[in-house]
Parts: structure tokens; C-alpha cells; sequence
């Protein structure tokens, strides 16, 4: 695993950062934590180069460095999350476009590209009231997926009321945060840094030991860690505000809806004219974007499953919990068990639902007649459409009432049917705000990774192989003849589906010995599947084939470089239709496609990766 | 005929309606107050009288439970042919008779009658040729021959259950059911429904109100009304039911739907929770779920997996690799490579030189 995954970052830097930094990153990588003058001898390279590469990656949030306070020893150790997550850069600024606008996906990308940036420099870097638009795009490399041209009449950013307005607004949501000096020490760094404070505070004499000793030294330390996540969880962007600024354009500051809807839950309330502190350093927080990656996931899974409307009320749901957390689960939160933690999941109602959902989406057409199948849908008559029939003045007050409350019991339908879903998309945990929703998101993300493990499985055994994992999953360890039985599958023909599975390790057997003899013929078998160990397994695969998918795609720029080169002659770019034969440009059509296709697949992978490693404790 | 053929004959059909409408059926054994209770004959010696001259007639024998002597019939047919028997076949008829649906194997015919084999395998000939018994086989012990009474079914111990043919797993059965039963669920579902799909963006479209229209999310409401130009089909789809629908099929109702669609024979015994253990397999194939206190398909499957129907035409369920949708690792090369534990950047197998890219990237 560990070495696959190190192959596909070193190959991910190279793409980002050249040959040099994927060399000394794989290094790195390889030796471990260390010492500058210990990495320079094992890599064999000139230590003025590392040197030079070692500050762009600790720049990049690349590499971890960390001075323990007793020697003046700076130790480095890769970050190797967030090399991975160069991987998703592309994503991650897709997202973004869809709820904040191109303009503040333009503004993710960039500080993805730099790693960390104050607000001064980043103010600079668009050379704003200029006439160059945004910083140079030459890093985005295709790997992101970030096709510039896409973006050619998006929303740029044009002032500097806008970008921190912009800015304030994905602080806000957490996309981006500020940037504190323990953000560059690893988790062992920080572990080590808590346990040093600990000794120092409450064990003066330097030891710790007995068992009743170490137990409240771990608390301590577990406390420590805790308090500084909070403060970090704690802290409020509107704290880093240095006034209001007028608008440059003179526009007026929109307004929350007037219409009955808002209040003063909308978009625009007090983002626009706010100015930010010059010397705050942000960088994206990868962990929050994760949470809205995970939405994303369930909100494809709920329209695959119950349908698409369904699953655009249940994104606004998704929507309004995330603004209640900071990341996909809490690995230093305590439950006493598994209710505990899907009663400290968060929640939402469906009165602000109401708030935030698209005004124009049907609600109605997408539910079926109550009257079964083969009745014609008899909703989708004209009194549903507003102001179809001329009403009276002083009944368009009541109407407007009327038209809410209908919309709100919609809402209600479509949380019913994703509450009533074998998946549990959500559960009812009231009636407050007209019906109170929680996502329990431990338990349907472990269901989503499972159909994910059921997903390899089915392609490499087939469906009845998946049967049994499911069966093994849902009812634990069973012989192989309960197995058969429940599977309505004769012994014979499960046998060597069980084995074969078993050899790659997807499904494994206890041996239970019958008596204490202990002989082999005198046991029998207890087959079972482990969730855990299966998707450590698959993950490793993904990292392999997403090495793969990329060293192709280079292996596929290669054939075409030439070509490639041409088109992007200085004197070329423009004047295609003079330069480039027919020829050239089927041969970049064929490559561009091919390509597109490679990259797809690795995103599509990077999800695999995301549902299977990121949103849930591993 | 006498008086005590006439009360016997009376006996016999009171016996007879009693036990049909009795939730045994024709199997239900009677003890001697229940006769008594009949008031043909108002004391024990008559009717032990009467007992005696229908088990003369074979109509009716003698039976032992929990050491009280109680009796059972037989029916006319049965009778007749049993009176013909010789003693040696009567014998190894009783053995085979008492075991009822369970069957009995022939070496405990011969320990129990202590007759000698060649007397048993003649006796047995004369029986099964009379078509008083039956050979069957047990899914137990399918090389063991085991005997039964020709009119009786074995029970499920026997057979395995409903699912079971000559005491085998009938896979092809399974099979042709879960498809019928998944298009039954199905039926009742989903509501067919339109939505709109947006149409992708014809080549011409102008760039500004493309993008235009992804951010509608972030758009002023205001708009809502007037964008009605057309930009978008309609196309048919599964809807949902609204919440707490209480139309989908339930376990009885799809023991019915099977029951009636003739998939297995009249006489054999299919319980709800053979149905329900079919409905299992179906959920655990990701075919149908569980809804309410119902059952329905999940969005989009049609029938039951191509496993499944592959195994119904003798296909070893191994070969069946579903061709479905997948994720990003099992649609790529990569995801089904036989040889991608060998496959690495600079051996002699590798992402460059690799034919399944090459295949995959040209499909
Ligand atoms: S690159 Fe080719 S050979 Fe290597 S694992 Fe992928 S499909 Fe197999």
C-alpha cells in the first residue's frame, strides 16, 4: 500500500513540480522523518538543489518540517495527504464553481497552486485594476483537469472588493481557512508536541509510571490535542474583518429574498464589502472540502436510487448540516458507542430546507399518485402553478402562505422517501421546523463502501460471489453449508467462489476445531468478510491503477509530443486554421481524447479513494 | 348388510369428513373417545367391535402414540389394493406406511420386519408395481434409496424444500421464479414518471448564457419565471411512490403471485418462509428491497442478475462476471488485469506497453 501510494504522489509532484521535486519527495518518502543533512546523503543529489526543493514543498504544505523545542534540529517528513490531493485539485474547484461561482473556484484553484498565500500577496498575484486577468494559469497542469478554456467567459476576478468578498465567503464556509504554524507539523509532530507540554505541566519530575500514571498522561494528552482542534474549529472569520469597504463598481449590496422565502438565510447577506486582514495567511482546507465531496457522493447515490429531485432537496439538506461541521468524522471525539455516535450526528429541518432550495424545482411530478401504478399522475394539473388563475388582491397575501406551506409538506414528502429508504438517507428526530432531519453518516458511508467492495467483487467473481459477501457482511460468520442454503446455491458451486475470493483475500475462514484433538478433518470452517482489511486492499489497488492511468496518459503525450509542440508554438497559437493541417488536428483531437478519457478514469478512482478512505475513520 | 357393517361403513365417513376437515387432513389419527363421541355405538366393546372389522377391511389400523392405542385411515382406493397383499408385502407396507412422509431406508425395512432381503426386494416389487409405494431420494443421503407411500409428498427434510427436485437444489427453478417474482415486484414498484433532462448544449450555443445557466443555482430568484424557452426533453423514468405508499407487494402477496403461477407443483408445501428466503437472495443481489412492510425492485433492475438467469441454461455461476455499471476501478484496464501484480514502471510489464490501455483507449 505504502509503496504504491508513494509511487503515485512521486508521479503527481513530477506532473506538478518537475523531475527534481518527485525525486526528492520520493526520498523523502522513502527515509522516512529526517534531518536535512540525512536526506541530502541519501539522495544523492546536490545538496543545493534539495535545499531549493525542500522550501517549495514545505511552501506547497508538501513537507512537514518540525523543530523540537530541546535541539535546534529541524526533522521533514512528507505530507503525503496532500500530495495526493494535488489529485483532486480539479474537483475540489469544480465543486466550488457549483455553489460560490467560477469566480471563487478561480480563487480555490490558485491558493491550491500556492499552497498557502497572505492576502496581500494574493491581492498582488491578480494584479488587480490592471489589465492581466488572474494569476498565470502555467501550473495547471492537466492532471488537475482543469481545462483553462472551459473557464474562458467565467466570472473573473476584476476587483479587490470582490476577491475578498470572495474570500470571506469560503473562509466562511470553510473551504479555506487560516493558516496556523502547527498546519506544517505532522500528526506526530503535534502528538509529540501535546506529550511534551503534558510531561512538562503536570509530571514535573519528567516520569510517568504505573498504569494509573499513563492513563492520565493519555487523557491529558488527548484533552490537549482536543482544546487545540477546538480553538482551531473555534475561530470565526468575521474575527480576521478589518471594516467594510464600498463597493468599487457602486452596485448595491444585494438583498436577502423579499419574496417570503428568505430570511435572511440567502447568499448575499453580509459577504459583500468586507475587507480582510493584509497579513492573514489562508490556505484551501482540504478536510471541509472533503465533507463536500461527500455530499456530492450521497446526493448521486439518493438520485440513482430514488431520483433526481429527491436527492436536490436532500443536497440542500447536506448543505445546511456541513455548515455544522468541520470535517467527515472527528478522530478525537469520543462515543460510548455506535447510537452515541449516530445521535451526535448533525440535523437539519425542513423549514430551512426551504430556505435554501432552488425555488424553481418541481417537487411535485417527481412523486407517483398514491393510487399505484396504473393510475395516471394526477398532480401535475395547473393548480399547482402559481398565479394560473387571476385571484383577488387581498387573497394574494394568504396564497403566497398557502403556496409555502404546500411547498413545505413537499419537502417533507421527498425527506419522508429518503427517510423510509432501506439506506436511511436520513432519520426523523422531530417535528421541529416542520420535521427534523439527522444523517447518520457513519453508518451510510460504511453501507456506501460497502457496494463499493461489492463493486470489485462483482467484476473480478460475479454476482453470486457478491451475494455471499453481502450475506457474510449482514449476518456474519456462517459455514460454508448455512452459507449454501441461504444462498439458495448448491455447496459445490459456492466452494470455489469462497476460495477464490479467499485467495486474494476478500474473504477469509476461521477454523473452528469440533473437538480438542485439533485435527484438520475434525474442524470446521467459519467463513466471514472483514470490511476493514477489504477496503485497505482495494484502496491499495487504486493507488496502483491510478499510477498507472497517469503514467499512460504521459506515455500518451510522448507519441503525440511533436505534434503537440507545434500547437503550442507562440506563432501557432491563434492562427490554427494556417498552421495546422488536417492531419495535425486529428492527431490532437485523437490525443486530447484519449487523454480525456485516462483522466476521467482517475477521477472517477479519486472517488473510490475519497468514499473509501477520507469520510470515514479508518 | 348387517347392522354392523352398516354402523361400520357410518363410523368410517364420519371419520372420514372429520379428519378432511380437520387441519391434519386425512393424516389425523382418532383415540377411542373420540369414536365413542361420534354415538354410533354408546359402548367400547361395540365399537372395538366395529374397529375390527374396518381394519379387517384395511380401511383402518392400529396405531401406538405415547402408548395409547389410536387409529388411522386409509382411504377406499388404498384399501382395496392393500387387501390384496400378500402377509410379507402387508408387512413391509406397515414399515413403510408408519414413516410417513419422512420415508424409511430398506435396511431398516429388514431389521424391523426381520424378513430376508430377497423376501423384501419381491415384496417391494409387488408394491411399487401396484403403485402402493415410491422410491425417492433424500437430499440427506441422495445415494441411499428411501420408500415412501406413492400418494404421499416427502417433507421438507426429505426434500430439501420446495426448492429441491429429486433431492437436488433445482437451480433452474430458482432461477425462471426470482426473474417472475422481480417482474411481479416491479409491476408494482415505481410510477412511471417524465422529468426534464437538460439537453446537452448545441455546438452553436452561445458561451455566456451556457455558463449562465450552471450558476442558476446562485442566480436571483426573480429569474424564475421567464426563462421558458425550451432546453430541455422529457424523458420517462421510475418515480417513487409517496412516503408510506402502501401498495408494494408483500410477502403474502408474492407467495400468492407464485403459488398461483404455477413455478412449483400443486402438492408441494411452500411456506412463507421459503418465500421469504428467496426474497433474501433477491435483496441480497441488490434485485429488490425492503419498503415499508413490502418489497420493491431497486431502481432501475429489471429481472433477476444474468447469474442467475445464466445458471438457469447450466452456465457455472462462475463465468458470470455481470457486465454493470462499476467504478472507476473496474471499468479501467487496470481494475481487471490479470496480470497486475506483475505490472510495474520499468518491468516488462507496464503502463506503456501495455495492450489492455491500448484495447481500452481505442474502444
Ligand atoms: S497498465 Fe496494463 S498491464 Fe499494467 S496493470 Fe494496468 S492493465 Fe495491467
Amino acid at each position: 500500500m505504502a509503496e504504491h501510494h508513494a509511487e503515485l504522489c512521486a508521479l503527481l509532484l513530477r506532473e506538478s513540480y518537475g523531475e527534481l521535486a518527485a525525486q526528492v519527495y520520493s526520498k523523502l518518502a522513502h527515509v522516512g522523518r529526517s534531518t536535512l543533512p540525512t536526506l541530502i546523503s541519501h539522495s544523492g543529489l546536490p545538496s543545493r538543489h534539495v535545499r531549493i526543493i525542500i522550501a517549495v514543498l514545505i511552501q506547497q504544505h508538501l513537507v512537514f518540517h518540525y523543530t523540537p523545542e530541546a535541539d535546534g534540529m529541524t526533522f521533514y517528513e512528507v505530507n503525503s495527504e496532500n500530495a495526493y490531493n494535488l489529485l483532486r485539485s480539479g474537483k475540489i474547484a469544480k465543486v466550488v464553481a457549483d455553489r460560490h461561482g467560477e469566480d471563487a473556484a478561480q480563487v480555490i484553484s490558485n491558493l491550491m497552486q500556492l499552497g498557502h498565500a497572505r492576502i496581500d500577496d494574493l491581492e498582488g498575484a491578480y494584479k488587480l485594476n490592471s489589465h492581466t486577468n488572474g494569476v498565470s494559469n502555467a501550473a495547471t497542469d492537466h492532471v488537475n483537469g482543469e481545462d483553462a478554456a472551459s473557464g474562458h467567459n467565467a466570472k473573473k476576478i476584476t476587483s479587490v472588493a470582490q476577491l475578498h468578498s470572495v474570500l470571506y465567503k469560503l473562509l466562511k464556509a470553510g473551504l479555506i481557512s487560516k493558516v496556523r504554524k502547527r498546519d506544517f507539523n505532522s500528526v506526530a509532530d503535534t502528538h509529540n508536541d501535546a506529550e511534551t507540554i503534558v510531561k512538562r505541566e503536570e509530571f514535573p519530575d519528567g516520569k510517568v509510571t504505573g498504569p494509573k500514571a499513563k492513563l492520565a498522561f493519555d487523557s491529558s494528552v488527548f484533552s490537549l490535542k482536543r482544546k487545540w482542534r477546538e480553538e482551531t474549529d473555534a475561530w470565526d472569520p468575521r474575527s480576521a474583518s478589518r471594516g467594510i469597504i464600498n463597493r468599487s463598481d457602486g452596485r448595491p449590496i444585494k438583498r436577502a429574498r423579499v419574496n417570503g422565502y428568505g430570511n435572511g438565510v440567502g447568499r448575499y447577506e453580509e459577504d459583500e464589502g468586507i475587507m480582510l486582514e493584509g497579513d492573514m495567511i489562508i490556505a484551501v482546507n482540504y478536510e471541509k472540502c472533503l465533507v463536500a465531496l461527500r455530499s456530492q457522493q450521497l446526493e448521486r447515490l439518493a438520485a440513482r436510487l430514488i431520483g433526481d429531485t429527491t436527492a436536490k432537496v436532500y443536497a440542500s439538506l447536506l448543505i445546511l448540516v456541513e455548515r455544522k461541521v468541520h470535517r467527515c468524522y472527528d478522530d478525537l471525539a469520543v462515543y460510548a458507542d455506535e447510537d452515541h455516535e449516530a445521535e451526535s450526528q448533525p440535523d437539519s429541518t425542513t423549514l430551512e430546507i426551504s430556505d435554501i432550495l432552488d425555488p424553481r424545482l418541481d417537487l411535485v411530478t417527481s412523486i407517483g399518485s398514491e393510487d399505484g401504478p396504473d393510475m395516471t399522475n394526477g398532480y401535475h394539473s395547473g393548480d399547482d402553478e402559481m398565479g394560473d388563475t387571476p385571484v383577488k388582491k387581498e387573497n394574494v397575501e394568504a396564497n403566497s402562505y398557502r403556496d409555502r406551506n404546500k411547498r413545505l409538506k413537499l419537502i417533507e414528502q421527498h425527506m419522508n422517501l429518503l427517510a423510509e429508504h432501506p439506506r436511511r438517507f436520513v432519520t426523523k428526530i422531530g417535528s421541529l421546523g416542520q420535521g427534523q432531519w439527522r444523517v447518520n453518516f457513519p453508518a451510510l458511508i460504511k453501507g456506501m463502501q460497502r457496494t463499493e467492495i461489492e463493486t470489485v467483487v462483482n467484476s473480478r467473481f460475479g454476482t453470486i460471489a457478491t451475494r455471499i459477501v453481502r450475506m457474510l457482511a449482514m449476518k456474519g460468520k456462517l459455514e460454508e453449508k448455512q452459507l449454501a442454503n441461504l444462498a439458495l446455491m448448491r455447496q459445490k458451486d459456492i466452494r470455489s467462489i469462497l476460495t477464490n475470493m479467499q485467495e486474494v483475500g476478500l474473504v477469509d475462514a476461521q477454523e473452528v476445531p469440533k473437538d480438542n484433538r485439533r485435527q484438520p478433518s475434525g474442524s470446521y470452517y467459519l467463513w466471514y468478510f472483514d470490511h476493514d482489511r477489504c477496503r485497505q486492499l482495494i484502496i491499495s489497488d487504486l493507488y496502483k491503477a491510478m499510477a498507472r492511468l497517469i503514467q499512460r496518459a504521459q506515455h500518451e503525450k510522448d507519441q503525440y509530443s511533436a505534434l503537440i509542440e507545434k500547437a503550442e508554438r507562440l506563432d501557432v497559437v491563434g492562427h490554427e486554421e494556417e498552421y495546422l493541417t488536417a492531419n495535425d488536428k486529428n492527431g490532437l483531437r485523437e490525443w486530447r481524447e484519449k487523454e480525456e478519457k485516462l483522466l476521467t478514469q482517475l477521477e472517477r478512482q479519486d472517488d473510490v479513494v475519497a468514499l473509501l478512505r477520507d469520510f470515514s475513520a479508518q | 348388510m348387517t347392522v354392523v357393517e352398516d354402523q361400520g361403513a357410518t363410523l368410517y365417513e364420519k371419520c372420514l369428513a372429520t379428519a378432511l376437515s380437520s387441519p391434519e387432513g386425512k393424516a389425523k389419527l382418532f383415540y377411542q373417545e373420540e369414536l365413542i363421541a361420534f354415538g354410533i355405538v354408546d359402548n367400547v366393546a361395540d365399537l372395538m367391535g366395529l374397529c375390527q372389522g374396518l381394519m379387517h377391511a384395511q380401511l383402518l389400523r392400529l396405531m401406538q402414540l405415547d402408548n395409547k392405542t389410536c387409529f388411522a385411515l386409509r382411504t377406499k382406493e388404498i384399501a382395496n389394493k392393500v387387501v390384496t397383499l400378500a402377509e410379507e408385502e402387508r408387512m413391509v407396507y406397515n414399515q413403510i406406511e408408519n414413516t410417513g412422509t419422512n420415508g424409511i431406508w430398506q435396511k431398516n425395512i429388514k431389521q424391523r420386519t426381520g424378513l430376508h432381503q430377497t423376501a423384501i426386494t419381491r415384496a417391494m416389487k409387488t408394491l411399487e408395481t401396484k403403485r402402493l409405494v415410491k422410491q425417492i431420494k433424500s437430499v440427506k443421503n441422495p445415494a441411499q434409496k428411501i420408500y415412501m407411500l406413492s400418494h404421499l409428498s416427502p417433507n421438507e427434510d426429505v426434500t430439501g424444500g420446495p426448492w429441491f427436485s429429486d433431492g437436488e437444489l433445482d437451480i433452474e427453478l430458482i432461477g425462471v421464479t426470482a426473474d417472475a417474482v422481480v417482474h411481479f415486484i416491479e409491476k408494482q414498484s415505481w410510477a412511471r414518471g417524465f422529468v426534464k433532462r437538460e439537453r446537452s448544449p448545441s455546438p452553436g450555443m452561445d458561451g455566456i448564457e451556457e455558463a449562465g445557466m450552471k450558476r442558476k443555482r446562485t442566480d436571483d430568484i426573480e429569474g424564475v419565471h421567464t426563462k421558458s424557452r425550451k432546453r430541455h426533453d422529457m424523458v420517462e423514468t421510475q418515480i417513487s411512490f409517496p412516503p408510506g405508499y402502501r401498495g408494494y407487494p408483500t410477502v403474502s402477496a408474492i407467495h400468492h403471485f407464485i403459488r398461483e403461477s404455477g413455478f412449483i407443483k400443486e402438492d408441494v408445501v411452500l411456506t412463507e418462509g421459503d418465500i421469504k428466503g428467496l426474497l433474501d437472495v433477491l435483496v441480497f443481489d441488490d434485485r429488490i428491497e425492503q419498503i415499508g412492510n413490502g418489497y420493491r425492485t431497486v431502481r432501475g433492475v429489471q429481472g433477476a442478475t444474468e447469474a442467475m438467469m445464466g445458471m438457469v441454461h447450466g452456465k457455472a455461476p462462475i463465468d458470470m462476471i455481470e457486465d454493470v455499471e462499476g467504478n472507476g476501478l473496474t471499468q479501467a484496464p487496470c481494475g481487471r488485469c490479470p496480470v497486475f501484480n506483475l505490472c510495474e514502471e520499468g518491468g516488462p510489464v507496464n503502463a506503456r506497453n501495455c495492450e489492455y490501455f491500448e484495447a481500452w483507449l481505442r474502444a
